[in-house]
């Protein structure tokens, strides 16, 4: 195994041991606090992310290494902010076609995408797929005509096969490099022999976890006994939930 | 040719690949490096051709460093990869032989020339204009070996050859390995499954945990095989002579 961003990592922390339908109704409630644009709450979220991740013992130096590239993506995000936002420009260097508007929005803009990649990092880190696919059905189970266990099935294999096709571009640019492919810098040709063999790759997969799937016998029509959440997971939710709402009213009030 | 000393690798999560290996390897010749599933043998033949960075230590091809001069080393270098679906990037044969010689800045009329030349040695002229997807298993090992060796490597690196392969398959892979080895190229294959090239081999190293527990001539190391994970051939386990999967 190489890389760890975005892969289950086994392990006996408070985090994994929560359960999964609560670890989802907390990602939730956090996701809520996110397509917001309150400092207050985004400095709880970036503390609290912090302080998960310590929870969970997870690698992180290893995983810092492994994020050059969302480092980059972010950093040409906010290039972008900066450069293209129309407002007032700074009048000490007025010759520089920034703008404080631009530097705010790029600025908050990386810090919201960077906290999304954080947790979704700390929640594939912590949380089994089937765990997640549990949750899911449980969630969707009151709610009639929806087929709860394949849309539970799908997401479940969709953040597997997310994984796994990041999986794929490393090795094949590994093989890519074998064979000096990093040497030229033509993005097209880069795209050609990247995108297409793994685009071909994933498609193949998914037919193959399909006929997998039908071999062994998958039904969507068996229910499923789910036990009952305990209250001492269900605390963290209501300290969560309490210390959102408060932060919140604190600055609207 | 090839001198590792003291190398380490360590995985994210903490695991240790490889611990403390040291190794040398002389000019032509043809190295087994087996080992069970998970020893480590993949880390060291991806350091070793400069594909990935070592935790400590040192790998020396040709004088030249694995990480510093990286670039050289993967020039002298060629791999063959244990699944050839990640290192086939062309959608035709052809094109996928010429992508390793186009990256060498090679002009056109050298590049067809190496490429005509790998698609002979690897017996696949009548397939040079099939899409890859369409290959069998076996040509699909022939179409990743002809690949590498358009860029003329000196040292080449087999991972898992063998596997996913059939009976044919394996004959052909190991017929145009020792071809390779004849021709003067140093080869250096890693298995857990030595059976099917031991009856080739100069040297045999045998990893276990991320370390060497034993290096030497094949004859001197089948019999301890079993006490590092490994089936021994069956030549040694029934009784009499080494037999060659290519009679």
């Amino acid at each position: 195994m190489a890389r760890i961003a975005l892969h289950y990592l086994p392990g006996n922390s408070l985090l994994h041991r929560w359960d999964g339908r609560c670890k989802f109704f907390g990602l939730l409630m956090i996701t809520a606090t996110l397509i917001q644009t309150n400092i207050s709450l985004f400095i709880f979220d970036s503390l609290l992310l912090v302080a998960l991740f310590i929870l969970s013992r997870f690698p992180i130096k290893e995983l810092l290494r492994e994020l050059k590239f969302w480092a980059t993506f972010l950093f040409i995000l906010f290039l972008f902010q900066v450069l293209f936002t129309p407002g007032t420009r700074f009048i000490s260097s007025h010759w520089l076609p920034v703008t404080k508007e631009g530097l705010l929005l790029g600025g908050l803009t990386c810090w919201r995408l960077g906290l999304i990649l954080g947790y979704a990092v700390l929640f594939t880190a912590v949380t089994r797929p089937r765990e997640l696919r549990d949750a899911l059905i449980w969630i969707l189970k009151p709610i009639p005509f929806l087929p709860e266990r394949r849309i539970g099935l799908m997401v479940s294999l969709t953040l597997r096969f997310f994984s796994r096709t990041l999986d794929q571009v490393e090795e094949v640019s590994l093989a890519n490099k074998a064979r000096l492919g990093d040497r030229k810098k033509n993005p097209i040709r880069k795209a050609k022999f990247l995108v297409l063999p793994i685009l071909r790759r994933s498609i193949l997969e998914a037919e193959e976890v399909t006929f997998a799937l039908a071999a062994r016998g998958y039904r969507d029509d068996l229910s499923i006994h789910f036990s009952k959440i305990p209250m001492g997971h269900l605390m963290p939710l209501f300290l969560l939930g309490g210390v959102l709402l408060t932060i919140w009213w604190i600055q609207y009030r | 040719m090839i001198q590792i000393q003291n190398l380490h690798h360590r995985y994210p999560d903490g695991t240790y690949a490889l611990r403390g290996i040291d190794l040398h390897v002389s000019k032509g010749e043809f190295l087994l490096i087996c080992g069970p599933n998970g020893s480590g043998k993949t880390t060291l033949l991806r350091m070793m051709s400069g594909l990935l960075k070592p935790s400590d230590g040192s790998i020396l091809i040709n004088g030249f460093d694995s990480i510093k001069d990286s670039l050289k080393v993967r020039q002298i270098v060629g791999m063959v990869f244990q699944d050839p679906d990640s290192q086939i990037v062309g959608e035709t044969v052809k094109e996928d032989v010429a992508f390793g010689p186009e990256n060498l800045g090679l002009s056109l009329k050298e590049i067809n020339e190496r490429v005509d030349l790998a698609i002979e040695k690897m017996g696949l002229q009548g397939l040079s204009e099939k899409p890859c997807y369409l290959l069998s298993g076996g040509e699909k090992r022939r179409l990743a070996i002809a690949g590498v060796m358009a860029m003329k490597p000196d040292v080449i690196l087999f991972d898992e050859p063998f596997s996913h392969l059939d009976y044919p398959g394996i004959q052909e892979a190991l017929k145009y390995m020792t071809r390779l080895h004849q021709e003067g190229h140093t080869l250096i294959v890693t298995t857990h499954d030595v059976e099917k090239v031991i009856a080739h081999i100069d040297r045999m190293a045998i990893i276990q945990k991320g370390e060497i527990q034993a290096f030497g001539h094949p004859e001197h190391l089948v019999k301890e095989l079993p006490r590092f994970g490994v089936r021994p051939p069956c030549y040694v386990l029934l009784g009499g002579e080494k037999i060659s999967w290519l009679e």
